[in-house]
C-alpha cells in the first residue's frame, strides 16, 4: 500500500520514531520485558511502603536514560526544524489518506444509493413482521474519521496551524521541556487530571460512541426504534420489538439513548433475565417499580389485595414474619394478568424492557411475556389508554425460536439489530476518542495546561500512527469486535502512566494487551515454593505412571525416593550442596492443601468425613508441559533432574 | 497498587494464588479513604445468598430486587463517593451460590449505579466463569508476590512498631540479620509474608535472651555464634510451625534454649518428637487391635491365608504371589489409603498375631490342651469388642457400615498412619513389615 510505505519512510526521518516504529517487533518485545520488570517493581514498591529497592531503581533509571537519550537526541540534534518538519510531515500523510478516501467515497457512493433506497422501503412498509437485516455498508460519514485526525477539538489546532505547535514545542526547549526524564512538577496535575478523565471516559462507554457520528447500522436501528417508541408515546400504540446483537454492540446504548429523545417521559421497567428467574419475582418488581414510578397512590391498594388474599389463606406457607413486615412476599402467579392488565390504563405511556430477553423464554410456560404480548397486541389506541412497548435485548440469534407458538404469534416479529463498529479506522479513532478526553477545568496556568495538552495529543498521535499499536489494536478487534476488550487494554495503558513515563507508548500498550487480552498461564508468572513445586512434579510422575489419581500419600513417597536418591550420591558445586533439600511431610501437607485451595490439585471423589486427607483421591491441572515450564523458570537443576525422568 | 485508580471500571477480578491474606490486606489498606466506601464480604462466611445480602447492606433481604433497592438506596446516602464491593475466597461462591456470580458480576448495570465489584480470588477467572458467557469480561489484576528483600525489609521494619518498646532500639540491627536468616531458611517454604513473620516471632525471644543481659549491641563475632547456634532451631521452628503443628507460643516455651548456648559447642539438633496422639497409654490389647486392624486394612483379603496360614507347607508364608504384569506399576495399598473390612476378618489376624508373639507373655495354663485354645478364648472375649467400639469412639477405628445395621459383621477401617503402625508393632515386637503383603 503507497500511503503506507510512504507514512514509514516519512517516520524513518526522525530517530526516535525510527526506534518505535522501524524495527517494531524487536524493539516492542525488549521494551515489553522490561517494562514487565518494571511494573513488578513497582508493585513492590507499593507494597513494601517507603523503601524502594536499589535494584528496582536501577532498572527504571536504564530504560528511562534510553528512552530519553533518544529523545534528547531527537531535541538537540535535529533542533526546532525537525519539530517543524515532523509536524509538517503529519500534513502529507493526512493528504495521502484523504485521496485515497475520496476514491473509496466516490466507489460507494456508486453502490449505496440503490442499497439504501431499498432499506428505506424496507422500513417504511407497514408488513407487522419487518427484520431488518442491516448490513455492515461502507460509509460514506467515514470520510471525517481518520486514524490520526478524529474530529475533537484539540486536534485542529495542531494540525491547521502547525507554526503554533511548533512554537509551543520550542519554548519547551528553553523552559523545562515536557519530554524530559521525569515529568516537571507543574505537570503533575495534568497528568492526574487527564487520568482520570480517561478512565472516567472508558467507564462511560456510551459518551464515546455519542460524539462521534455514529455508524450507519446503528442510525438504521436508532431510528427504528425511536419511531416505534415515539409511536407508543404519542399514539399509544402498543409494540413489542427485540434488539438483537453480539455483547459491547451497543443493544443498551442506542435503547437508552431513544428513551432519553423521547418527548415526554414515559413509565420505565426494566427487568433483567439474570435475576428475575422466575415469573413472580419479575411481577413483584414491576409491581415495585410501577409503585415507585406511579406514586403509592396506585400500587399500594393493589399489593394490599395481594396480601389480603394470602391473609385469607391459612394453606400459604409463609417464608417468615420478617419479609411480611417489610412487604416483600412474592404474589401468586394468578395474579399475573391482572397486573400486566392494569398498565394500559395508567396516565402515562410504559416501556418494558427485558434485559437477557432469551431466559425469559425459559420460564415455565412464559406466562410473563405471553401475558406482556398479549395486552400489546390487544391495545387498543383511544384516549382512555395509554402505550406499552415491550422491548426485549439479547445475543441469542435464535431468540423468536425459543417462544412459544402462542406466544410468538402475539410477538410482532420486529428484530432491530445491532452491529459493531465495522473498520479498524473507525476502531482507531475510538481509541483516540478514549485517549483524548474531554478534561474538566483546572485550577491551572493556561499555558501549561495548553502546552499539556499539545503535548498529550502529539503523543497519542504518534502512538495511533506507530505501525505496531494499529496491528495490536487489529488484532484485537480481530480476536473480538467488543470495545470493553479494547477498553480494558486502554485502561491498563492509562494506569500505568506515571510521573515517570507520562506518556502512553507502544510498549505499555503490548503490555496491556498480554495481561488483559490473552493472559499467559498464570503458574508461569509466579515462583511457586519448594514443596508446591515437588508435588507438582510428583503429580507428574504418577500421571506418567499411569495413575491419573493420587494421593498425597503417593506423591509424598514419591518425593521421598527421589529425595534419598539423590542424598545417596550428593553433589556438590563451590561447596554447597545441590541435591534435593529436605522437606517434612507435615510441610508438604500444608503445601497440598494449598494446592487444593487454588484448585490446582481438583478432588477426584467427593470428599467425607471417613477418608483421611492424606488418601483422598486427587487429579492435576497442570500438564507436564507447564511443569517444565514452571521448573525451568525456576532453575533448580536436581527438581528439572527429576522432572525429566518422568519424560 | 492500581486498585485505587480503578474504582471507575465495574468489574476487577484480582487473583493471587500465594497469599490472598496479604493481598486482602493490602487491598482493604488502599481502599481505607474518606471518598471511598469499601464493603468486603468474605465468601466463607457469606455462604448464602441472604447472609451475602446481609453481608453488603447489612440490612436483610430475600432476593435481589431487594437487594438492588438496598443498594440503591445505600448509594444515595453516599451520593459523593466511589462504591467498591469486594468479596474474598470467591470460589467458595461457586460452589455455594453459584447464582449470585452472574449478577455480581453485572451489579453496575442491574442496579444502574457507579460502583466497583472486586473479586479476590486464589483460582483464577476461569475456574469460577459462569458458562455461555454470562458475564462481562473482568478487568485483571495479578499482583506480583512479594520478593525475598522486600519481606525482609517489610519484617525488619516492622521493629519499631513491635518489639522497640520491649528490647529498646539496641538491637535493631541484630534483629534486620535475624529476619534475614529466617528468611535464608524459610523463604524456599513459604512465600508467605503472615507465615515468616510468625516463625519469627515465635524464635526470637529465645533467640535474643543470651544476650539480653548486655544493654548494648552485640558484636560482631557474637552475632555469628548466634546465628551460626540458632539456624537449625529455625528449620524445626518452620516444620512445626508453618503446618500449625503447635502454636508459636507453647513452642516458644518448649525450645526455650539454654542461656549459655554461646559457650557451648554446637550440638545436634533434638530430633523433633513423633506425636504419639496418646497411643502409649493404650492397654496392649488395644495396640494388638489396631495393628490387627492396620493389617487388615493394607493387605487384600486373599492374602491371609499366604501370610497367616498354618499348615504344612510354611514355606511359602510371606511369599507374594506371581502378579501378571500389567502396564500400569501398581500402587501399593499403604499409600492408597485404608480399606474397609469386616471385624471378623480383624479378630482371625488378631488371632494370628496373639498366636505369634502373645503366648510367652501368658501365664501357663493347664487346662489349655490343643495349642491355639487359649488364644481362641481370648479373642472371643466380650473385652475384645468393647475395645474395638472404645478406638472406634476414639477415631483410630473408622466404622464404615451404619450402626444399626444387623446383618453381616460390621465394617472397619483402620485410621492410623504407617508410622504409628510401626510405632505400635516395635512396642509389642511384632515384625510388622513382614506381615503386609506389599
Amino acid at each position: 500500500m503507497p500511503p503506507k510505505r510512504k507514512a514509514s519512510s516519512i517516520l524513518s526521518s526522525s530517530p526516535k520514531k525510527r526506534l518505535a516504529a522501524g524495527k517494531p517487533e524487536i524493539s516492542s518485545k525488549e521494551t515489553q520485558s522490561t517494562t514487565t520488570h518494571i511494573t513488578t517493581g513497582a508493585a513492590h514498591q507499593t507494597r513494601s511502603a517507603n523503601h524502594p529497592t536499589p535494584k528496582v531503581q536501577r532498572t527504571y533509571g536504564k530504560r528511562h536514560n534510553i528512552e530519553r537519550t533518544a529523545t534528547v537526541l531527537e531535541n538537540s540534534v535535529a533542533g526546532q526544524k525537525d519539530d517543524v518538519l515532523s509536524d509538517v510531515n503529519l500534513e502529507p500523510e493526512l493528504s495521502t489518506h484523504s485521496p485515497e478516501k475520496a476514491r473509496k467515497h466516490r466507489a460507494n457512493a456508486l453502490s449505496s444509493p440503490k442499497r439504501r433506497s431499498k432499506r428505506v422501503t424496507n422500513v417504511s412498509s407497514p408488513a407487522r413482521r419487518t427484520c431488518v437485516f442491516v448490513e455492515i455498508p461502507p460509509l460514506p460519514q467515514r470520510k471525517r474519521i481518520s486514524p490520526s485526525l478524529p474530529p475533537t477539538d484539540d486536534t485542529p489546532r495542531l494540525s491547521s496551524s502547525p507554526k503554533t505547535t511548533a512554537d509551543v514545542v520550542g519554548t519547551l526547549h528553553y523552559n523545562e521541556p515536557i519530554f524530559s526524564k521525569h515529568l516537571p512538577p507543574r505537570f503533575h496535575p495534568c497528568l492526574d487530571a487527564q487520568k482520570n478523565a480517561i478512565l472516567r471516559n472508558l467507564r462511560d462507554i456510551s459518551k464515546l460512541f455519542d460524539e462521534d457520528e455514529p455508524p450507519s447500522s446503528d442510525t438504521t436501528s436508532r431510528k427504528q426504534l425511536a419511531d416505534l417508541l415515539v409511536g407508543t408515546i404519542s399514539r399509544s400504540e402498543g409494540n413489542s420489538c427485540l434488539l438483537l446483537g453480539p455483547r459491547g454492540s451497543g443493544k443498551s446504548k442506542i435503547l437508552d439513548s431513544c428513551i432519553k429523545s423521547l418527548p415526554e417521559p414515559p413509565i420505565i421497567i426494566r427487568l433483567s433475565g439474570w435475576i428475575h428467574k422466575n415469573d413472580r419475582l419479575a411481577m413483584r418488581e414491576i409491581a415495585y417499580q410501577l409503585g415507585q414510578q406511579t406514586g403509592q397512590s396506585f400500587s399500594q391498594p393493589d399489593e394490599g389485595d395481594i396480601y389480603d388474599e394470602q391473609n385469607g389463606n391459612p394453606f400459604l406457607d409463609r417464608p417468615n414474619s420478617e419479609t411480611i413486615q417489610i412487604g416483600m412476599e412474592l404474589p401468586p402467579s394468578s395474579h399475573l394478568p391482572a397486573l400486566i392488565s392494569v398498565i394500559p390504563t395508567l396516565s402515562r405511556p410504559t416501556i418494558i424492557i427485558l434485559d437477557a430477553f432469551d431466559l425469559f423464554a425459559l420460564h415455565p410456560r412464559q406466562a410473563l411475556l405471553y401475558c406482556l404480548l398479549d395486552t400489546v397486541q390487544g391495545c387498543r389506541t383511544s384516549m382512555s389508554n395509554k402505550g406499552l412497548a415491550v422491548v426485549g435485548l439479547t445475543s441469542r440469534i435464535d431468540a423468536i425460536n425459543l417462544l412459544e407458538k402462542r406466544v410468538k404469534s402475539r410477538f410482532s416479529g420486529r428484530v432491530i439489530r445491532t452491529t459493531v463498529t465495522p473498520t479498524i479506522q473507525q476502531w482507531l479513532a475510538l481509541t483516540r476518542r478514549a485517549l483524548c478526553p474531554q478534561k474538566s477545568t483546572l485550577q491551572q496556568d493556561e499555558d501549561v495546561l495548553k502546552e499539556w495538552d499539545s503535548a498529550w495529543d502529539t503523543r497519542v498521535s504518534a502512538l495511533l500512527g506507530d505501525r505496531a499499536v494499529v496491528d495490536v489494536i487489529k488484532e484485537t478487534i480481530g480476536f473480538a469486535k467488543d470495545s470493553s476488550l479494547l477498553f480494558r487494554i486502554l485502561t491498563n495503558t492509562v494506569i500505568q502512566l506515571s510521573t515517570h513515563s507520562p506518556f502512553p507508548s507502544s510498549a505499555a500498550l503490548l503490555q496491556a494487551v498480554s495481561s488483559q487480552r490473552c493472559r499467559p498461564l498464570l503458574y508461569e508468572v509466579l515462583d511457586l515454593p519448594y514443596p508446591v513445586l515437588c508435588l507438582a512434579i510428583a503429580a507428574v510422575h504418577s500421571m506418567t505412571s499411569g495413575h491419573e489419581f493420587f494421593t498425597f500419600e503417593m506423591l509424598f513417597s514419591t518425593f521421598r525416593d527421589q529425595f534419598r536418591a539423590s542424598m545417596a550420591a550428593p553433589v556438590h558445586v563451590d561447596g554447597g550442596s545441590i541435591g534435593m533439600v529436605r522437606c517434612s511431610k507435615s510441610i508438604l501437607l500444608n503445601a497440598f492443601e494449598h494446592l487444593v485451595s487454588c484448585r490446582i490439585f481438583v478432588p477426584a471423589t467427593a470428599l467425607t468425613g471417613a477418608t483421611a486427607r492424606e488418601f483422598a483421591r486427587y487429579s492435576t491441572v497442570l500438564g507436564r508441559d507447564e511443569v517444565r515450564r514452571i521448573v525451568e523458570k525456576t532453575g533448580q537443576t536436581m527438581l528439572k533432574k527429576w522432572l525429566s525422568k518422568a519424560e | 497498587m492500581q486498585l485505587a485508580e480503578l474504582i471507575s471500571t465495574p468489574f476487577v477480578f484480582l487473583c493471587d494464588p500465594i497469599a490472598l491474606s496479604t493481598t486482602t490486606a493490602a487491598v482493604k489498606a488502599v481502599l481505607d479513604r474518606p471518598d471511598v466506601v469499601h464493603i468486603h464480604v468474605d465468601a466463607v462466611a457469606a455462604f448464602t445468598q441472604r447472609l451475602l445480602f446481609t453481608a453488603i447492606l447489612g440490612d436483610s433481604c430475600d432476593s435481589w430486587d431487594a437487594f438492588l433497592h438496598g443498594l440503591q438506596v445505600l448509594h444515595a446516602q453516599k451520593a459523593h463517593s466511589a462504591f467498591v464491593i469486594t468479596i474474598e475466597h470467591v470460589y467458595r461462591l461457586k460452589e455455594r451460590v453459584p447464582d449470585a456470580i452472574v449478577p455480581l458480576t453485572r451489579l453496575a448495570e442491574l442496579s444502574q449505579l457507579e460502583l466497583t465489584v472486586v473479586f479476590l480470588s486464589q483460582t483464577q477467572w476461569q475456574d469460577i466463569k459462569p458458562p455461555l458467557g454470562a458475564s462481562p469480561e473482568p478487568y485483571y489484576i495479578d499482583p506480583k508476590p512479594l520478593s525475598k528483600p522486600d519481606i525482609i525489609q517489610t519484617l525488619s521494619a516492622r521493629y519499631d512498631a513491635l518489639l522497640s518498646s520491649t528490647y529498646g532500639p539496641a538491637f535493631e540491627q541484630l534483629y534486620t540479620h535475624y529476619i534475614a536468616m529466617v528468611c535464608e531458611v524459610c523463604f524456599p517454604f513459604t512465600h508467605d509474608i503472615d507465615e515468616l513473620a510468625y516463625i519469627a516471632a515465635a524464635r526470637w525471644p529465645g533467640f535474643v535472651k543470651p544476650v539480653l543481659s548486655s544493654s548494648s549491641p552485640p558484636s560482631e563475632d557474637t552475632r555469628l555464634r548466634l546465628l551460626r547456634a540458632f539456624t537449625p532451631t529455625i528449620t524445626s521452628a518452620l516444620e512445626s510451625l508453618h503446618p500449625r503443628l503447635t502454636n508459636a507460643a507453647d513452642w516458644a516455651a518448649a525450645n526455650d534454649p539454654d542461656p549459655n548456648i554461646l559457650n557451648q559447642p554446637l550440638h545436634p539438633t533434638p530430633i523433633s518428637q513423633q506425636p504419639e496422639n496418646g497411643l502409649s497409654s493404650l492397654p496392649r490389647m488395644s495396640k494388638y487391635i489396631l495393628v490387627a486392624s492396620y493389617i487388615a486394612s493394607t493387605n487384600p483379603a486373599k492374602s491371609d491365608l499366604r501370610m497367616f496360614g498354618r499348615g504344612l507347607d510354611e514355606k511359602k508364608r510371606r511369599r507374594r504371589g506371581t502378579r501378571v504384569q500389567t502396564k500400569t506399576k501398581q500402587i501399593p495399598s499403604h499409600l492408597l489409603g485404608p480399606s474397609p473390612f469386616p471385624i471378623d476378618r480383624m479378630i482371625a489376624i488378631l488371632g494370628a498375631l496373639l498366636e505369634d508373639n502373645d503366648v510367652d507373655t501368658r501365664i501357663p495354663h493347664p487346662e489349655f490342651t490343643i495349642p491355639g485354645e487359649y488364644t481362641d478364648m481370648e479373642i472371643s472375649r466380650v473385652a475384645i469388642y468393647n475395645a474395638v467400639m472404645e478406638l472406634a469412639s476414639m477415631r483410630l477405628l473408622i466404622r464404615t457400615s451404619p450402626p444399626d445395621r444387623i446383618d453381616g459383621p460390621p465394617m472397619f477401617k483402620s485410621a492410623i498412619s504407617q508410622d504409628t503402625a510401626l510405632l505400635l508393632a516395635k512396642q509389642l515386637q511384632i515384625p510388622l513389615n513382614d506381615l503386609l503383603w506389599m
